[in-house]
């Protein structure tokens, strides 16, 4: 029983509690409404009143976070369609543009390789200040001949790293990679992007700036057209790109490296340690530790480029759940260094947690679905209460669920294009199998992945084009 | 009545996903998003584009380009417009010729005109686009819509340029005007580029070396910080990049071998050096006979003093901010982009030059192309451009 009418500081407290609950999901709490002097908060359980204040606490914090989370894809959402934009680096059309090595990486990329080299072999960059990398981490397939080939034809311009040994992953061939660069620039793609004409120029742009360490362009799906989850992901690529990266860049805040289609500064690395190869998401680490060194991450929404995404469900839950595991790791390295770092703004702090709790948060509402379950069955209602539940339940969905799909239906108008929005009813299936698969790549690290023999290992994303294709001049995928 | 019910219930939860069940089974936008592989960084390029299809128009003997008219101009003799362009003032038609053309005046040129010689505007009118192989001159009072290129070009007293204005060799604003985008070798404001290049080259006296005490200096970021206002003394001279997250004063005749970052304003003092970038979220400011070797970039404002060089001969920069306003006697090498508005100051008559009346004017067309221009033709940087101007493209 909690009787609030004495201190009045508790009164602060339990008002928005109550209206918090109240706004959620399935409650127990019986509000009595106030009458002149008190409010009455009444929580009662078969089990016991612990139990039903332990449930009452733990879903109020949990309605908390989403609130929170809800209010940022507004927020951001809201700044895209009306506020100021910056695009400080977008207007750099003539510079005397500095040496930069550009990394591919690669692993058993045979089907995709040619296509990435041949793009950047027809970028706009001075040929004489660009140097194409290729890292060919242990690949057991064809890459390395394809690799070999496409050197043949373009002399001198590329300068393959074929990696036969040492640490498996991408952050430790980077590693060694990066060993050998003399340029003070370097710019990453995965083998399957296909970089476009002015892509470089537009990523190396904010390097103008001393105080930017990384920076990460925009990402677009050309596979598109495969089937109904390519349509989605891609309607999920524009909210992520189009609105979330592009707000963090108008705010001020914390827009993320992304670990391909991204330029990083040399200096800037050595500064914060260079790559950490112990990392399963060496983006979100790297984005952090430039964060902490006092250098900027930059977000340039015209620096485009074509990637694939996943065709099929099972790809695309490893390849989340891959995520979710290299962000979570960063969640645990950088939270605490990043709340107590007083040199950062504490808007820019507050969001770069919020950032590094995003794969977090699908557990957190899987669990709150559950405590909603053991709550409606385990606490009294009294008769009232439920068609209000019912209410509150309803709208906390339309206004803290549907945010994300408010941010992509506003990131599909920015792109100017119309007819694919009408799918984002489709895209609670997309959110229901993130969810799922999130929370069991957090389970799987949390207990599983700890067990001897099971530590982490490398899954390599699917790819669809099966064959190496003609180098095509434009750079527009074929 | 069941089942009333269960068709009703289903009717209510399936009638919101109509539209992407229709659009998941009859697909009508699966196109990748368009990227701008030609790069819309080129200012060329919309005058380019122009000439390689006149040139093929021409070769083939068409009479149209696009939705457009084809017409020669005359080689001797008066030009021959048609009935509606005499009595409206305007043509709509595009003109090209093989030699030099001098346009007429009392005509607004609503298409394009292309010369393979030299190119001369009549004064206070109003052109689309303007191509010319050699000399481009816009005479006094011209309004520009949409683009201009040529070997050279020349820009008279009083010239209003709403769109890009690029040349192979050379720019020279010989008057007050206001601009959009400049890109060219050398852009130079009532100057002769040569002598600009003499002064840019004199390297100053050191009166102090380093940076003054605020200033952190991280020898592996090659950097130094400061998180409070700074201003330095003059005649201080200094290696590396500086970031200064307040607002930085350099007094005259400063030199500094590295970028500048600065998150509030930058005033540059007369005389001072920087060989790379200056990257200011504020205003920029520089005093006289300044030089910078890399490209100014401002979130607000950039003034540049009068006798300022930016970039080098071979060495191209960026001047790019909303509003940009320079003084007689600077010379930019490469490219001069306002997003907002551009203009000319200090050139002893009235800066503020008279808003042209595009729309409306008794006898004249509508043209209703000001607004247009700027954001269909020149998006703001950053902006996805329009299908229009993809069109065009």
């Amino acid at each position: 029983m909690f009787d609030a009418t004495k201190p009045l500081a508790t009164l602060l407290v339990a008002r928005p509690l109550l209206l918090a609950l109240a706004a959620g999901q399935a409650l127990p709490v019986v509000a009595v409404p106030m009458t002149e002097a008190a409010w009455r908060l009444d929580v009662s359980s078969p089990f016991g009143a612990v139990w039903g204040w332990s449930l009452c606490v733990v879903t109020a914090v949990l309605l908390l976070l989403l609130t929170v989370y809800a209010v940022r894809h507004y927020v951001f959402t809201l700044n895209r369609l009306f506020g100021a934009q910056r695009h400080p680096y977008a207007s750099l059309v003539s510079a005397q543009w500095p040496r930069v090595t550009i990394f591919v990486a690669a692993h058993n990329e045979e089907a995709v390789i040619a296509d990435c080299l041949a793009n950047l072999m027809a970028v706009d960059y001075p040929e004489d200040r660009m140097i194409v990398m290729p890292v060919n981490d242990r690949s057991s397939d064809g890459t390395r001949e394809i690799i070999d080939a496409v050197v043949q034809k373009f002399p001198g311009r590329i300068q393959p790293f074929h990696r036969t040994s040492g640490k498996p992953g991408k952050a430790a061939a980077l590693k060694d990679a990066t060993e050998l660069v003399d340029t003070d620039f370097i710019i990453v793609f995965d083998a399957d992007y296909l970089p476009s004409r002015g892509l470089i120029r537009r990523l190396m742009a904010p390097f103008t700036d001393p105080e930017v360490g990384a920076v990460m362009g925009r990402v677009v799906p050309n596979n598109v057209g495969a089937n109904l989850l390519t349509r989605l992901l891609d309607l999920e690529r524009s909210g992520g790109y189009q609105v979330d990266q592009q707000a963090r860049q108008n705010l001020g805040l914390v827009p993320q490296y992304g670990g391909t289609v991204g330029g990083i500064r040399i200096s800037a690395l050595r500064a914060v340690g260079g790559w950490h190869d112990d990392v399963l998401a060496e983006d979100t680490d790297l984005t952090y530790r430039l964060l902490l060194g006092g250098w900027q991450t930059v977000y340039h929404n015209r620096a485009e480029c074509y990637e694939e995404v996943p065709q099929s469900w099972a790809v695309r839950v490893r390849q989340i759940k891959r995520w979710a595991k290299g962000h979570n790791q960063a969640l645990v390295r950088h939270s605490l260094p990043l709340l107590r770092n007083s040199d950062i703004p504490l808007a820019v702090r507050i969001d770069g947690l919020l950032l590094l709790g995003v794969y977090f948060m699908s557990p957190l509402l899987i669990l709150g679905w559950a405590l909603s379950l053991l709550m409606y069955f385990t606490v009294s209602l009294d008769v009232a209460t439920p068609a209000l539940l019912a209410i509150a339940f309803m709208g906390h969905s339309a206004l803290g669920n549907f945010a994300a799909f408010f941010e992509i239906a506003a990131a599909v108008h920015l792109d100017r294009s119309r007819q694919r929005v009408r799918l984002i009813a489709f895209n609670w299936l997309g959110f229901i199998v993130s969810a799922v698969a999130i929370a069991r790549a957090v389970l799987e690290q949390a207990l599983l992945d700890r067990l001897p023999g099971r530590g982490f290992h490398w899954d390599k994303t699917v790819r669809y084009r099966r064959a190496p294709q003609a180098p095509h001049p434009t750079g527009l995928p074929v | 009545m069941w089942a009333l019910l269960f068709l009703l219930t289903a009717a209510v939860v399936l009638l919101p996903m109509l539209p992407a069940i229709l659009e998941w089974r009859f697909p009508s936008d699966v196109v990748p998003l368009h990227i701008d592989s030609q790069d819309a960084l080129d200012p060329p390029f919309l005058a380019r584009s122009f000439k390689v299809r006149l040139d093929e128009a021409v070769a083939q003997g068409q009479l149209r380009l696009g939705k457009s008219h084809l017409a020669e101009t005359p080689t001797t003799g008066a030009w021959r417009f048609i009935e509606r362009e005499r009595r409206s003032h305007a043509s709509r038609r595009v003109w090209q010729s093989t030699g030099d053309i001098t346009l007429p005046a009392e005509m607004t040129y609503l298409g394009e005109v292309a010369a393979q010689g030299s190119l001369r505007t009549a004064p206070n009118e109003v052109y689309r686009g303007l191509w010319a192989g050699e000399r481009l001159n816009l005479a006094n009072c011209a309004t520009l819509l949409r683009w201009a290129h040529g070997r050279t070009v020349d820009v008279h007293s009083g010239c209003q340029l709403a769109g890009r204005v690029s040349a192979d060799e050379r720019i020279t604003l010989w008057g007050p005007a206001t601009f959009l985008l400049l890109h060219a070798p050398v852009v130079c404001f009532n100057t002769d580029p040569v002598r600009a290049q003499m002064t840019s080259s004199r390297p100053l006296p050191v009166l102090q070396a380093g940076l003054p005490e605020p200033v952190v200096w991280n020898d592996i970021a090659q950097r130094g910080t400061c998180d409070e206002p700074l201003e330095i003394l003059g005649g201080t001279a200094w290696q590396g990049d500086l970031v200064c997250r307040a607002d930085l004063v350099m007094g005259p005749r400063c030199t500094t071998d590295g970028s500048l970052k600065v998150h509030g304003d930058l005033e540059a003092g007369a005389g001072c050096q920087l060989t790379g970038n200056a990257v200011v979220e504020g205003r920029i400011e520089l005093g006289p006979n300044c030089i910078v070797g890399g490209s100014l970039l401002s979130e607000t404002e950039i003034v540049l003093g009068a006798g300022c060089v930016v970039g080098a001969p071979g060495r191209l920069a960026t001047v790019a901010a909303p509003r940009v306003r320079v003084a007689p006697g600077v010379v930019v090498h490469g490219t001069i982009w306002a997003s907002d508005i551009g203009r000319t100051q200090g050139y002893g008559v009235a800066d503020e030059l008279p808003r042209r009346r595009l729309a409306g004017a008794a006898g004249r067309p509508d043209l209703g192309f000001e607004e247009w221009a700027e954001t269909e033709i020149n998006p703001r940087p950053g902006q996805r451009p329009s299908r229009q101007y993809k069109a065009a493209a």
